[in-house]
C-alpha cells in the first residue's frame, strides 16, 4: 500500500511546487485516484468510489473553469524551477521526511488501528495542503491546498470510524470548495487588470 | 412534523425557492424578512413541551429528525436560541431592502441561519464541524461578490475554518468512550488542546483573529455584521455544549482560567488596535473581536454566574452591531470600501448627522456606557472579574480605554470642518434608513433604561446546560 501513498504525496508535492495550471489539475486528479486506492483498505468499494467520483468532479469543475477563462497555460519549461518553487519543494520534502520519522511512534500511541501507509499519506496531505494554502496568495492554489488538506482529513477519519452522514457532508464540502474555486477564478478574470 | 423540519429543512427549501425571485430585490427582501420573522416568533412563542392542546386532542411536535443514522434535535429549551438567530436574520433582511449588498443576500442569509441551527442541533454535535465549513463556503459569495477582486481576508477565513475542522472531528473520535476520566490523563489534555484550538480558529480568537478585520475592511458592512453576529452568537453557545457535555473539559483546572485570560487579552488588544485604525470597516472588525473577548470572559466566569450575562448580552450586542453597520452601509452605498476611510469622514456631524450618531451610539453601547443596553450586563461582568482575579480587570480597563480613545478620535473627526473649504451640504437620508435607525435606537433606549425588558428572556438559552449553570 506504499505505492498509492507515495503517489498521493508526489501529486500533492507537484501542486505545492509547480505553477502550471494544467499540470496542477492533472496532479489533483491523480491525488484523488491514489486516495481512492488507499480508501479501499478501510472502506467498501461502493463508498470509496464516491470519493473518487467527487474528487474527479471537483478536478473537472476547476479545470473547466480555467478552460472557460482561457487561462490554461501549457506545460512549458516544466523542469526549470524558480527560487520560490525550490523553497516550497524543500519545505514539502522536509515535512514529509519529518512525518516519516514521527509516524511509527504516533501510530503506536494514538492510531493503533490505522495502517502506516495510510497514516503517512493522510498526514503528508494534511501538511502539504496546509503549506499550499498558507504559502500562496492566488485563490486557485489556495483552493487546491484546501482540497488536499481535506483529502488528508477524510483519509485519516476513514481509518478511524464510518459515518454515512459525515461522508455525505464531506462530499458536499469538497464540491462546495470546487464551486468557490471556480467562482474565484471566473470573477477575478472578469475584472480588467489595473 | 418535527422541530428540525420547521427550523432547518423548511428554511433551506424556502431559500431554494427564493432563487426564483433573486432578480426582484424588493420582493425577495420582503419574502425573506416575513419568513424569518415568522420563524423567530414561532420559536419564541412555541410551547416549551412542544405540545398543543386542541379541543379534542393533544398535538405533539417531535423534537428530533433522523438523518443517515444521526439525528437533528431541537428541544423546547433550545428554541430561544433558534428565535434569536432567526431574529437576527430578520433584522438584516429588513435592512437589505435599503442596502442590497448582493443578489444572493436573502437566499444565503436564510440558508446560513438554517445551517447554524443545524450546527447547534446535530447529534453527535461534533459533526457540526463540517456544517460550519459549509457555512464558511456559503458566506464566500456574500463576502467577495462579483466585480470585486478576491481579497486575502476571505481566503484566510476559508483556510482557518477548514483547519479547525479536523481538530474538532479528531477530538470527537479520541473521546468516544471517555465520559469522565481523571483530568490528568494525557489523552484528555491533548483533546482539550485540540478543542480549544479549533474554537480559537473558528471564532477568530487571538492570535487567529487577522481575518476578521481584513474582511470587515473590504466587504460590505451589512454582510460582515450579519455573518459575524451569527457566528459569534452561535459559536458561544456551541462552546457551552462542549463544556456542558464533557466533564473532563470542565474539570481541567486551566479551562476556565484559560478562557478568562484569552478573553481579557482579546479585549485589551482589540480595544487598543481600535484606537489606531484609519478605516471604519476595519474598526468594526476590532469591535467584534472586543465583544468576542467579552463572550470568552463570560464563559470563563461560568462558575461564578458569568453565563447569565453572556446570554443577556446577545441581543443588545446585536442591536449595537446593527446600528453601526446600518450607518456604515449608508456611507458605503454607491462608493465602496474606500468610503469608510477616516479621511472622508471629516464634518460628518454636519453632512450626515444621523449616520454619525448611529456610529457613535453603537461605539458607546459596546463600550458599556450607562443608559445604553449593554451597560448593566458588562457592569456585572466587571464585578465578577474583579471578584475572581483583580489582575484581569487591568486588561479589561486597557481595552476599554482603547475603545474610548477610538470613539473620541471619531467624534473629533466628525466634528472637524472639511479641509476643502466648501460649505457642507447635508445629505438627505432615505426614509427607510431613518425608520430602521429609529426602531433600533428605540429598542436600545428601552432596553437601556429598563433592564427587565426582553433581556431576562434570553436566560432561557442557558436552560439546556444543566451542568454549567449554577442551580439557585
Amino acid at each position: 500500500m506504499y505505492i498509492p501513498a507515495v503517489l498521493a504525496i508526489i501529486a500533492a508535492g507537484i501542486n505545492l511546487t509547480r505553477r502550471v495550471w494544467v499540470v496542477n489539475a492533472a496532479a489533483l486528479g491523480l491525488q484523488y485516484l491514489a486516495v481512492f486506492v488507499l480508501l479501499l483498505t478501510v472502506r467498501p468499494v461502493s463508498l470509496a468510489v464516491v470519493k473518487l467520483l467527487v474528487g474527479w468532479m471537483v478536478t473537472l469543475t476547476l479545470f473547466l473553469s480555467l478552460i472557460t477563462d482561457g487561462k490554461i497555460r501549457g506545460a512549458k519549461a516544466f523542469f526549470s524551477f524558480s527560487a520560490g518553487e525550490i523553497f516550497r519543494l524543500l519545505a514539502g520534502l522536509f515535512a514529509v521526511l519529518f512525518m516519516t520519522v514521527l509516524l511509527p511512534e504516533l501510530q503506536a500511541e494514538v492510531f493503533p488501528r490505522s495502517s502506516l501507509p495510510l497514516l503517512l499519506a493522510a498526514f503528508s496531505l494534511l501538511v502539504l495542503g496546509l503549506f499550499q494554502a498558507s504559502l500562496i496568495a492566488e485563490p486557485f492554489y489556495v483552493i487546491i491546498g484546501l482540497l488536499t488538506f481535506l483529502s488528508g482529513v477524510e483519509l485519516l477519519y476513514a481509518s478511524l470510524e464510518l459515518s454515512t452522514l459525515l461522508e455525505a457532508l464531506f462530499a458536499g464540502v469538497n464540491l462546495g470548495l470546487a464551486l468557490v474555486g471556480t467562482f474565484f477564478v471566473i470573477k477575478d478574470a472578469e475584472i480588467p487588470e489595473a | 412534523m418535527s422541530t428540525p423540519l420547521i427550523w432547518i429543512i423548511f428554511p433551506l427549501a424556502f431559500a431554494l425557492l427564493l432563487i426564483i425571485t433573486r432578480k426582484k430585490p424588493m420582493l425577495s427582501g420582503i419574502l425573506a424578512s416575513a419568513f424569518s420573522l415568522l420563524l423567530a416568533l414561532a420559536a419564541l412563542l412555541f410551547p416549551r413541551d412542544l405540545s398543543f392542546l386542541l379541543p379534542d386532542q393533544r398535538l405533539e411536535i417531535a423534537s428530533s429528525l433522523e438523518l443517515f443514522g444521526r439525528s437533528l434535535e431541537i428541544t423546547g429549551e433550545r428554541l430561544t436560541m433558534v428565535g434569536l438567530l432567526y431574529g437576527i436574520v430578520f433584522l438584516w433582511n429588513l435592512g437589505s431592502l435599503l442596502y442590497r449588498p448582493s443578489l444572493w443576500f436573502n437566499i444565503l442569509s436564510i440558508s446560513i441561519t438554517a445551517l447554524w441551527v443545524a450546527t447547534l442541533s446535530v447529534n453527535p454535535f461534533l459533526y457540526a464541524a463540517v456544517l460550519i465549513e459549509l457555512i464558511a463556503l456559503l458566506s464566500v459569495p456574500l463576502l467577495s461578490p462579483r466585480g470585486v477582486r478576491t481579497e486575502q481576508g476571505v481566503l484566510r477565513y476559508l483556510v482557518f475554518q477548514t483547519v479547525a475542522l479536523p481538530l474538532i472531528l479528531l477530538t470527537g473520535w479520541m473521546l468516544s468512550g471517555i465520559g469522565s476520566a481523571p483530568s490528568a490523563n494525557p489523552l484528555i489534555v491533548r483533546s482539550a488542546m485540540l478543542v480549544l484550538l479549533g474554537f480559537a480558529l473558528w471564532i477568530g480568537a487571538f492570535p487567529f483573529h487577522s481575518w476578521i478585520p481584513m474582511i470587515s475592511e473590504k466587504s460590505h458592512p451589512w454582510v460582515v455584521s450579519l455573518l459575524l453576529a451569527l457566528t459569534q452568537s452561535a459559536l458561544s453557545v456551541f462552546l457551552l455544549h462542549f463544556l456542558d457535555q464533557y466533564a473532563w473539559l470542565r474539570n481541567l483546572p486551566v479551562t476556565f482560567s484559560g478562557l478568562r485570560w484569552i478573553g481579557v487579552i482579546m479585549i485589551a488588544i482589540a480595544g487598543l488596535l481600535s484606537a489606531v485604525q484609519i478605516n471604519l470597516g476595519k474598526n468594526f472588525g476590532y469591535l467584534v473581536l472586543y465583544e468576542t473577548g467579552y463572550s470568552l470572559l463570560a464563559i470563563g466566569l461560568a462558575q461564578t454566574g458569568g453565563l447569565n450575562y453572556l446570554a443577556m448580552l446577545f441581543f443588545p450586542r446585536v442591536l449595537s452591531y446593527a446600528i453601526i453597520s446600518l450607518a456604515l452601509s449608508a456611507l458605503w452605498q454607491n462608493k465602496g470600501a474606500h468610503a469608510l476611510d477616516y479621511k472622508f469622514q471629516e464634518g460628518l456631524f454636519k453632512s450626515r448627522p444621523l449616520v454619525s450618531a448611529g456610529i457613535l451610539i453603537g461605539f458607546f453601547s459596546l463600550l458599556g456606557l450607562p443608559l445604553l443596553p449593554i451597560f448593566p450586563h458588562k457592569q456585572m461582568l466587571w464585578l465578577l472579574t474583579a471578584q475572581t482575579n483583580p489582575r484581569l480587570l487591568v486588561w479589561v480597563l486597557v481595552g476599554s480605554l482603547g475603545l474610548l480613545m477610538s470613539t473620541a478620535r471619531l467624534m473629533r473627526l466628525f466634528a472637524r470642518e472639511q479641509t476643502a473649504g466648501a460649505a457642507v451640504q447635508p445629505v438627505r437620508e432615505k426614509t427607510g434608513f431613518i425608520v430602521l435607525m429609529l426602531i433600533i435606537l428605540l429598542l436600545m433606549a428601552v432596553m437601556g433604561t429598563s433592564t427587565q425588558f426582553l433581556s431576562p428572556r434570553f436566560l432561557e438559552i442557558l436552560a439546556p446546560f444543566t451542568q454549567l449553570v449554577p442551580i439557585p
